[in-house]
């Protein structure tokens, strides 16, 4: 009887183990799920279900990450197929030999450097004491912030030891206590957020810095996703410009689906989603710009060419 | 050098009376040992005496004045080796008291070597307690007491722990200050003929509260094992 | 000496090891760098970049942290010591704020000491003192009460009862409080220097890992975990050691 059991048993483990195989099988692609304005045809590609709608069999399955690096730590490590980020992040992984591309670009943004201290009014009143907040080094927030020291002050590295690495709400919270921390490079809805507040001013844009219109958020992915999920990565594009059209064409069916999300009152929302420079687009601008400016100034160890590190 | 005295001291402990209206008077020079059976109470005596304890009746004086709290000029020896701090060296440990008062390094040093050399542990100045014997160690006990200066010398079943033979030296050792210095002792033992060779009075505790004076004028030096001794010893009603 | 080699064999054997699981190629190099490129990052940012100078700020942060622990741990000591009320008080205080990552107090830390140098020390010294106070005070709750007598009768009181009597007769107890204190000020200094970033000059080795680590540069990233496991062995193995045998190994007092 014994035997009888442990047979059983046995049998059972099989027949699972062969189930897990059969689901291996289906379509899977993992995204890193982020949180921001930027990120938002994402949400409402989500909330419609876009993806079933065009393929569905593909399934969707989103992963929590903190912040860029994690994000960029997770697609090393094979637990994430795509990460969406900014484009200096990607060009550093990129450069430390990472086979990835973009395959899409996402959101431009109205994102640059507020400061709470009326004597800071351009980068040349910034002091070696004054510390400024961003997400971390390396981030699009420092790059931009380096290519605008490198043009205004001749310097590109001139404010690196000063950085102060915060997610945007702490930042955001920290600049708001009216202490220490006078200087943060955010992006919406925090600088709005920021600039909503009595004290507060642009000190530069980003668009000042890069001379011109950037793409904010891209998607990349590694090689391995690119080979293997090619049709899944052409899917995830559709869906999201479908996304993207909506955003456009229902705007209240937006603001109501992100209003939920993002714990913001609709009337708030819809000024930010209004602002003409929060563009969802996945045209890809400005990424020579910063293939150059990086290079030039040892960000990137190695010789990049912008065609080859994107797909299609 | 001073006397003692309790007048009508009652000490209890929950329910137990351990001594009951206690009247002693305790002369310049004289050595009381205070025995009785195992948790009579011996050791909250001596802390009464010294201010480790308070009375609830009673009054206790030492050279007049009303015993409130510990002093230098009453130091007491315990039985535990615990009584000397294992950071310092036996000369520090020794010259403890003068450093409370603020006499500076050279002259304690000075005092803790003629302590030392009265004691017999002059070249043991360096080391440290754990390095001693127990009877070392009881030793530099006395040294630092000693350099106090007392005025009433308290010492709580001080050799206790130790063998036969390395207790009778340092009863000898004792003896020979205690001629030289004219100190008043209070000595608590369990051990009769150590009482016996020592006291000039006996403190007899007993239970339920009662108590016997006793004297003693044997005539010293004293042989632990003549027959004198142990007819004194034979009267004692524990 | 022999425990010495073998831990030095120990060493040598995870050495090996490494280099073996890099040969394999099971793991991308970006991920698993061989010894050698870590040993040139390491050679390279100690000679060429700010490494040197990172480890001298670190070590000073971490110093004076441990330090301003030390004499508040002292008054408090102290202060408990007398007053029975204040006692109470701090033994509230310590068994709420002992539980409490340092890290996750950013927001209030970046409230009351900003995001200098100052906000790293607060960090560190909350890390330190909780932990040291509950072991100094363990310690001083267990002094013989023999001795405690003695200090009585020989009427030493207050602040010099505590630093000649209390203090060397708990010397243990303070000193593993001392030792858990450091590696906790040690901890919490480098996951503070990742946020706050460089207090000062080019920062501290926290500082260093953490540009390695979103710079993608893993080779240096592992050259500074080398570096503060050798810092680990140099305090823990050399120093503490070196404290012990002049203090509560010479007195005996070893438990």
């Amino acid at each position: 009887m014994k035997k009888m059991g442990w047979g059983v048993i046995a049998l059972i483990v099989l027949i699972l183990t062969g189930c897990q195989g059969t689901q291996s099988e289906e379509k899977t692609l993992i995204i890193a799920e982020q949180y921001g304005l930027a990120y938002a045809p994402l949400a409402v590609m989500q909330a419609k279900n876009f993806v079933e709608e065009i393929d569905p069999d593909l399934t969707i399955e989103w992963a929590k990450a903190g912040n860029t690096t994690v994000i960029r730590e997770m697609m090393l490590a094979g637990k994430v197929d795509i990460g969406f980020m900014g484009i200096p992040p990607f060009l550093i992984a990129r450069d430390k030999g990472m086979e990835w591309e973009i395959f899409m670009g996402l959101s431009q943004a109205p994102i640059g450097l507020v400061s709470s201290n009326p004597r800071i009014q351009s980068l040349e009143d910034i002091q070696a004491t004054d510390r400024v907040a961003l997400p971390q080094p390396g981030s699009i927030q420092h790059i931009l912030l380096a290519i605008a020291a490198e043009r205004e002050l001749g310097d590109a590295a001139r404010f690196d030891q000063q950085l102060v690495t915060m997610k945007h709400p702490d930042g955001m919270s920290a600049m708001l206590a009216g202490q220490e921390l006078q200087l943060h490079f955010t992006s919406p809805p925090f600088i709005f957020m920021e600039l909503d507040e009595p004290n507060t001013h642009l000190v530069l844009t980003g668009t000042e810095a890069m001379g011109g219109p950037f793409t904010f958020i891209i998607g990349a992915a590694p090689k391995r996703v690119l080979d293997e999920k090619a049709d899944s990565l052409a899917v995830l594009n559709q869906a999201l410009q479908k996304a993207m059209a909506f955003m456009r064409d229902e705007p209240e069916e937006t603001i109501s689906i992100l209003s939920e999300s993002y714990q913001l009152e609709p009337e708030v929302l819809k000024s930010y989603l209004e602002n003409p420079e929060l563009i969802y687009t996945d045209e890809i601008e400005g990424l020579e710009t910063f293939i150059d400016f990086m290079d030039r100034n040892g960000y990137l160890e190695n010789e990049i060419a912008a065609d080859e590190v994107v797909w299609n | 050098m001073s006397g003692f005295r309790f007048e009508s001291v009652t000490k209890t402990f929950g329910n137990e009376v351990i001594f009951r209206d206690l009247f002693l008077q305790g002369d310049p020079g004289s050595f009381l040992c205070v025995v009785g059976k195992s948790g009579v109470g011996k050791s909250t005596f001596l802390r009464l005496l010294g201010g480790f304890d308070q009375v609830e009746s009673g009054r206790i004086t030492v050279g007049g004045e009303p015993v409130t709290r510990p002093q230098k000029e009453r130091p007491m020896v315990f039985q535990s080796y615990e009584q000397l701090f294992p950071w310092l060296p036996v000369w520090e440990n020794t010259a403890f008291p003068l450093r409370v008062v603020g006499i500076d390094k050279s002259e304690r040093r000075i005092k803790a070597m003629e302590a030392l050399h009265a004691v017999g542990l002059e070249q043991d100045a360096e080391k440290y307690p754990h390095q001693l014997s127990g009877g070392m160690k009881q030793r530099v006990a006395l040294a630092r007491a000693w350099i106090a200066e007392p005025q009433l010398l308290l010492m709580d079943e001080p050799f206790g722990g130790l063998d036969m033979m390395t207790r009778e030296t340092l009863q000898d050792l004792l003896l020979s200050l205690w001629r030289e210095k004219k100190w008043t002792v209070v000595f608590i033992t369990h051990d009769l003929r150590e009482a016996a060779r020592l006291s000039t009075d006996l403190l007899i505790l007993q239970e339920n509260g009662n108590w016997t004076l006793k004297m003693n004028e044997l005539s010293r030096p004293r042989d632990p094992y003549s027959t004198e001794l142990n007819r004194w010893i034979q009267d004692i009603q524990l | 000496m022999k425990r010495l080699r073998i831990k030095a064999v120990l060493i040598l054997a995870c050495c090996l090891i490494w280099q073996g699981v890099y040969w394999t190629g099971i793991y991308s190099s970006m991920i698993f760098p061989s010894l050698g490129t870590i040993f040139c990052a390491l050679a390279r940012d100690l000679v060429e970049g700010a490494l040197v100078e990172q480890f001298i700020y670190s070590m000073r942060l971490v110093i004076e942290g441990l330090l301003l622990s030390i004499v508040l741990g002292l008054v408090i000591a102290l202060m408990a010591r007398s007053f029975s009320v204040f006692r109470s008080g701090i033994d509230l205080l310590i068994s709420i704020a002992h539980p409490l990552p340092g890290v996750a107090l950013l927001p209030l830390v970046i409230l009351w000491a900003g995001i200098g140098e100052g906000a790293v020390l607060f960090i560190i010294v909350h890390s330190v003192l909780w932990p040291f106070l509950v072991s100094f005070f363990g310690a001083l709750d267990r002094l013989p009460q023999t001795q405690q007598e003695v200090a009585d009768n020989y009427e030493i009181f207050g602040w010099r009862r505590l630093i000649w009597v209390d203090l060397p007769g708990s010397f243990p107890g303070f000193l593993s409080g001392m030792k858990i204190g450091w590696s906790r000020a040690w901890r919490a200094l480098i996951s503070a220097e990742m946020i706050f970033g460089a207090t000062s000059g080019s920062g501290g080795i926290g500082w260093y890992l953490f540009q390695k680590r979103v710079f993608m540069d893993t080779a240096g990233l592992f050259a500074g975990l080398v570096v503060i496991m050798i810092i680990g062995i140099l305090i823990e193995g050399i120093f503490f050691r070196w404290l012990e045998k002049r203090t509560v190994i010479r007195w005996g007092m070893e438990r």
